[in-house]
């Protein structure tokens, strides 16, 4: 089973992939979550959500903002990423 | 019939065809923009449905915030638009925020945005007011205007604020609304949700950037509503100035014959009037 990671912003959604494992900073420190893993809200750091799939990693930069997990999808939702 | 009517009827015949071309044109420019404007504010909607989601998540029973209080001094935001023609959109959505400070108890004043708005509310309480700041709305902007109305939450006791904006109804017709921006409104939340760091500790920023994304959809659908109401607004004037074209060009005509008559009869008497002297010589 997979995650996969949906990034918001007000322009609509700016990514989507599916990967084993959504690592990203939260103001109170440094989180990964696995597929399956329990509701969860967090308040993001400025800092980067990186998507891990096998081998492969992509990573995105987020100015902040919130982040939502149901164990199936991780949504972000920030005013702004950095471009890739 | 003179010379000087049928050169007067010309010049209106001509300045109102002149001034069917910008109509046109205007019509045509909102017609254009609007097509971009939905696009972006149906990715934007995205975004918004997410974020609902996540508030109806949060658990904000235990929480104690100026924004979600709900008492202390009221303000009302319109959101109107940065220019006009566009027929009565921005007049009733100033008649309908004035009719409703009339129902408020503890009235402290007016945020406008527009400045169409602006220069209307100008003499009456205006607290602050955000003039041709875009063409189309941006997160900064809203986050901004957010911003003030935190700092009015905190620091100046004001528990209400209620948001004037233009509703998107269909293509041809767009309605003031009046909404409840400030206490925000709050659900139970879902208790199987784990929050880091606490609901407590990121209330503050959740709420701001919930205020700044709401804000920001009523941008939205006012310059939806104020773009489908310039294209109507046009189209009638356009359709306007056809019809009085067509008139002034009949009456042209009737104007021209008249004077080719009168000179006709004016030569024919000439000739009679030649005929009889000739005769009687």
């Amino acid at each position: 089973m997979k995650i996969k990671l949906q990034v918001f912003t007000p322009k609509g959604k700016v990514f989507e992939r599916e990967g084993d494992l959504v690592n990203f900073r939260t103001v109170e420190g440094a989180m990964g979550v696995l597929p399956r893993r329990a509701p969860i809200i967090t308040h993001l750091a400025v800092s980067e959500v990186e998507v891990v799939d096998g081998e492969d990693r992509e990573k995105l930069g987020v100015s902040g903002g919130f982040l939502y997990c149901d164990g199936e999808r991780v949504v972000v939702l920030t005013s702004k990423v950095s471009e890739r | 019939m003179s010379r000087g009517k049928l050169r007067a009827i010309k010049k209106k015949v001509e300045a109102t065809r002149s001034l069917m071309k910008i109509t046109r044109a205007m019509e045509m420019v909102a017609r254009a923009k609007v097509r971009k404007l939905e696009r972006e504010f149906r990715k934007f909607k995205e975004y918004m449905e997410e974020l609902e989601r996540i508030k109806s998540k949060m658990d904000f029973k235990e929480i104690e915030h100026p924004l979600l209080k709900g008492y202390g001094k009221e303000v009302v935001l319109v959101i109107s638009s940065d220019m006009g023609l566009c027929g009565a959109f921005n007049t009733e959505i100033h008649k309908a925020a004035e009719e409703r400070t009339k129902e408020l108890a503890d009235f402290h004043g007016y945020i406008v945005i527009g400045s169409r708005g602006v220069s209307h509310f100008r003499r009456d309480k205006l607290l602050k007011g955000y003039e041709k700041l875009y063409d189309m709305p941006d997160i900064r902007i809203s986050s901004e205007i957010a911003s003030h109305i935190m700092s009015m939450v905190t620091d100046e006791n004001v528990g209400k604020v209620d948001v004037v904006y233009g509703k998107f109804m269909n293509a041809l017709i767009q309605r003031p609304r009046v909404e409840t921006l400030v206490p925000i409104e709050i659900s139970g939340g879902d208790e199987n949700v784990e929050f880091e760091p606490d609901v407590g500790k990121m209330i503050d920023s959740f709420l701001y950037f919930y205020l700044s994304s709401k804000i920001l959809s009523y941008m939205f659908e006012t310059k939806v509503s104020e773009y489908y109401a310039r294209q109507n607004a046009m189209k009638n004037a356009t359709d306007n100035a056809n019809e009085m074209i067509r008139t002034l060009t009949l009456e042209y005509n009737k104007a021209r014959q008249a004077s080719i008559t009168q000179e006709i009869i004016e030569i024919v008497n000439g000739a009679e009037a030649l005929k009889e002297i000739e005769e009687a010589g």
